[in-house]
């Protein structure tokens, strides 16, 4: 079975608009969990003005500067460090006592549906495509916006990993103790693993992603040891 | 009354004006508490706003009965036998204010209108960025003082939410959000078109 995928837009292309979907979705989804978590009215809604545009900010910045200063791009994990910047702020911001834990975690919950959709944008715009790869479920890519290829549907993969990590997320956060850690550990493993399966990662033993998911669970491993020490030692 | 918040035991349900809290047991772990939303007032004292469906379940088993909050099942309810129980001495839950934010209302106005004349100025310096240069940095530089721009006015609003001048910049962040959004669709539409009639022309 192969999808065919045709790049000539007729009126717009599908990316900016998956970009924007998605964040969205993202960001009304962490507004209503913020807000069922009793973080102030005008503290969930100034998150959700700052979010995005430090989100964009941070993609824009880390692609500019690992592409050595040639060009701008949207680097996803350059947008988790937007995200997670404007929940620190607005917590540093907020009278309200005690709400960076909370405002981090519903941010880690929302982030690979975030993530997915937009996934949904780059599948159809034919960028951060898979490999070379001609089995089931490959996409033939034609058109003016991308150069003729059948490839690995990697970006389609993206989409349902990180769509079942957020629908899990949401459905044991309120059940399971350390839901929200296991989905952010889980969500950089994905990042790691699927990377093996683009384009852009031929030729390579790690690439700049997978080294930068990597940087990422280690530190979350090491936040959560000293987290779950100090708690005991208050305990 | 006891309230047995998921796995948090003993909490205690108290009144305090218009305002109900759960109050948690003494020496209960810090990230527990934070886990189940648990917040601190200004002495320190950690307290949770129960929300209307926990409110309507506790209020089912007011004052007679402990509430047994569970994840697999709905709150249940057990006998107090001690009830009725002395009222426990009414604290301040939650905090009305924040007393490191009350200033005077003459000085907080002063640094309200202060740092939103930052944020205008920060606004003014990315335009004027912009028109001198379009290049990588010169577009990082102008991003990053719209940014700031912003997290200042929301300074203003959590903070000084009386201030006329916050609620004026937020506007004019706002609608800048809004114009940013739309230039962009159309300038990737306006660039799509091109180079479909370049295409067109056989490059």
């Amino acid at each position: 079975m192969v999808i065919e995928i045709n790049t000539n837009y007729t009126l717009i292309p599908p990316y900016p608009v998956m970009i924007l979907l998605s964040f969205g979705a993202g960001i009304t989804a962490m507004y209503f969990l913020n807000r069922r978590d009793n973080i102030q009215k005008n503290a969930a809604g100034y998150l959700c003005l700052l979010a995005p545009v430090m989100s964009i900010f941070f993609g824009a910045v880390l692609t500019y500067l690992s592409s050595g200063f040639q060009y701008f791009g949207l680097s996803s994990l350059g947008g988790l460090a937007g995200m997670y910047a404007s929940c620190v702020i607005i917590a540093l911001i907020n009278p309200q006592k005690g709400t960076v834990r909370i405002m981090i975690k519903n941010c880690t919950l929302v982030l690979p549906l975030l993530y997915s959709i937009s996934k949904i944008g780059c599948l159809l715009g034919g960028c951060c495509r898979g490999m070379s790869y001609h089995g089931i479920f490959c996409i033939h890519y034609t058109g003016s916006n991308t150069e003729e290829a059948v490839v690995f549907p990697v970006q389609l993969a993206e989409t349902l990993v990180f769509l079942i990590l957020f629908l899990s997320g949401i459905c044991l956060e309120k059940k399971k103790q350390n839901t929200v850690r296991i989905i952010f550990i889980l969500s950089a493993v994905s990042k790691f693993l699927l990377d093996f399966l683009r384009e852009s990662h031929s030729g390579q033993i790690l690439s700049f992603t997978q080294i930068l998911c990597l940087i990422l669970i280690l530190t979350g491993l090491a936040i959560f040891y000293i987290t779950d020490k100090k708690n005991i030692c208050q305990a | 009354m006891f309230i047995y918040y998921y796995t948090i035991p003993k909490c205690i349900f108290e009144f305090h004006e218009t305002q109900s809290v759960i109050l948690p047991p003494k020496g209960t772990a810090e990230g527990l508490l934070q886990q189940y939303g648990f917040q601190q007032n200004e002495n320190g004292n950690w307290y949770k706003i129960p929300n209307p469906q926990e409110y309507e379940a506790i209020m089912k088993g007011y004052p007679n009965y402990h509430v047994i909050f569970s994840f697999d099942a709905p709150p249940a309810y057990e006998q107090d036998f001690q009830n009725p129980a002395p009222p426990p001495p009414v604290q301040s839950y939650p905090p009305p204010s924040y007393p490191e934010f009350q200033e005077k209302p003459e000085t907080s106005g002063r640094t309200a209108n202060i740092l939103c004349c930052i944020a205008l100025a920060l606004l003014a310096l990315a335009f004027i960025i912009i028109c001198i240069s379009t290049e990588g940095p010169a577009l990082m530089l102008s991003f990053g003082s719209v940014i700031l721009s912003c997290i200042l006015t929301i300074i203003v609003r959590l903070r000084y939410p009386d201030s006329v001048f916050g609620k004026i910049m937020l506007g004019i962040l706002i609608l800048l959000f809004i114009l940013f959004i739309i230039a962009v669709v159309e300038v990737i539409i306006e660039c799509i078109n091109c180079l479909d009639s370049c295409w067109s022309c056989s490059w």
